[in-house]
């Protein structure tokens, strides 16, 4: 017998050959002279079996788990396409929270005032005319991080792409008449944009289906934000979200989830 | 859904990816009982793992298109439950530090459980479930993993995104805590053959040859 009993986790490590090859000897010595530490280390050596006994039983779901999950896979194919997808896992300030689901992205994000949103999709297809609030905020506000879009907004005519919404949005009268200025948002002339939203959302998701404003998944809440996919923008999907209450707008690169593309206020 | 041959898990996941707009939902349907049943034993708790459950499952599927066909959908699906829960348990760590009181747990695990009739069964299953809350997240999802659903360590190790090494160092302590508070179950299950051999009981990954029967049950 020897008193010097290894430690159970040591004894477990052995039993789970997670110990360091060189220790081995020492404790199977150990193990063949002491029937104390053996039996601690068949009692660690059987909880495999005995959990792998408890997992045979079944574990049904309960169906207020299942109708939740189904509800929420629902909510899920109605209101996300696989563009704004990624978009939880962004880091940026506010008003998106870097959020446990995008649902709840979606809903502290999505609604309301279409207005600004437009404002904003405009101000994007707008780019190329440089004056665009965009680009005025390349000083202040705007960042562009990724390397592939170096060009900031001003490299986010979307026209450049021949058959693309943006092209088509971007000649859209309605547009045309702000095109190369940035008009300010106020309270007070959202509505406005909001008709203007609707117009070039309704004519580009027509012509080819890829300007969508998301529908509002749950009620909104208190920031009136407007989350407003732009599913082509240089090959490549990218949100705008427009906080009234911050007079903030941003673009999101969808693709590489976590960039932040710019953001100015209005 | 199809009368015809039921399309197999990668198919639905395909068929998702194209958007097709209920294959996701048939997929998690098809396996529900088991995604709960790992996400259930990983966080110890039936909110938890609803709340983990619906995350995974959102992310999943809006992650389909990452899936590589490299490993099981199933797993895929895991990788993304377990990690789900983890995430989960991190953030809520404030709860999970006062776990059941010790002594009310060995209370419940000493009561006899022999016969293996459906009750005890599901009296044993609460047990295991109460025992496993003891031991940490980490090593909780690797014990889950490992011992529970059967995968290898180095599968483990790759859905846990660590080293084997770690998942072997994660069961192998988790085991280690558990051993004293299973002790009862170890005892019952060796009564009807008294002759089992260590290496009958070893289960997955756990080479224990060397150990040898505690002969005595003191």
């Amino acid at each position: 017998m020897t008193t010097d009993h290894p430690p159970l986790a040591t004894l477990a490590d052995y039993v789970s050959t997670a110990l360091p090859a060189d220790e081995v000897p020492a404790v199977r010595r150990h193990l063949a002279e002491c029937e104390r530490c053996a039996a601690q280390a068949s009692a660690v050596a059987q909880v495999p079996a005995v959990l792998s006994e408890a997992a045979n039983v079944a574990e049904p779901m309960p169906d207020a788990v299942w109708r939740k999950i189904e509800d929420a896979l629902r909510a899920e194919t109605e209101s996300a396409q696989p563009a704004p997808a990624r978009l939880d896992e962004r880091r940026h300030s506010a008003p998106v929270r870097p959020s446990r689901s995008r649902s709840l992205l979606v809903a502290a994000l999505t609604v309301a005032v279409l207005g600004a949103g437009g404002a904003a999709l405009h101000e994007l297809r707008s780019g190329n005319q440089a004056s665009s609030a965009m680009s005025q905020a390349d000083g202040s506000a705007t960042r562009s991080q990724e390397p592939e879009n170096p060009s900031g907004p001003s490299g986010a005519t979307a026209g450049n792409t021949a058959p693309s919404p943006a092209t088509r949005t971007a000649s859209d009268p309605m547009i045309a008449s702000t095109s190369g200025r940035r008009r300010p948002l106020s309270p007070r002339n959202l509505s406005s944009y909001a008709t203007q939203l609707s117009a070039v959302g309704k004519s580009a998701a027509s012509a080819t289906g890829s300007i969508r404003s998301t529908p509002c998944a749950r009620p909104t809440p208190t920031n009136g934000s407007t989350i407003v996919t732009v599913r082509r923008w240089k090959g490549t999907p990218a949100v705008v979200v427009v906080t009234p209450t911050t007079r903030q707008v941003s673009v999101f690169d969808c693709r590489t989830a976590s960039v932040r593309l710019y953001s100015t206020t209005y | 859904m199809t009368p015809d041959a039921d399309p197999s898990d990668e198919a639905l996941l395909q068929a998702h990816v194209a958007g097709d707009p209920t294959a996701f939902t048939t997929l998690v349907r098809r396996h529900r009982d088991r995604l709960w049943a790992v996400a259930l034993r990983t966080t110890g708790d039936p909110e938890d793992a609803a709340d983990a459950l619906q995350d995974a499952m959102i992310s999943a599927f809006r992650r389909a298109d990452s899936f590589r066909g490299d490993a099981k959908v199933t797993t895929w699906l895991h990788r993304i439950v377990v990690n789900a829960c983890l995430d989960r348990l991190r953030k809520s760590a404030a709860r999970i530090t006062s776990p059941l009181p010790e002594d009310g747990l060995r209370g419940a695990l000493s009561q006899p459980a022999d016969d293996g009739s459906p009750h005890e069964i599901s009296d044993r299953r609460a047990d295991v479930l109460a025992a496993l809350r003891l031991v940490t997240p980490e090593q909780r999802a690797a014990l889950v993993l490992v011992d529970m659903e059967g995968y290898s360590v180095a599968e483990a190790a790759q859905l846990l995104q660590c080293q084997p090494g770690t998942v072997k160092s994660r069961c192998s302590r988790g085991r280690a805590r558990l051993a004293p508070l299973l002790a009862t179950y170890r005892r019952n299950r060796q009564q009807p053959s008294s002759v089992e051999t260590p290496s009958g009981a070893d289960a997955g990954d756990t080479a224990i040859s060397p150990v040898v029967d505690q002969g005595s049950s003191s």
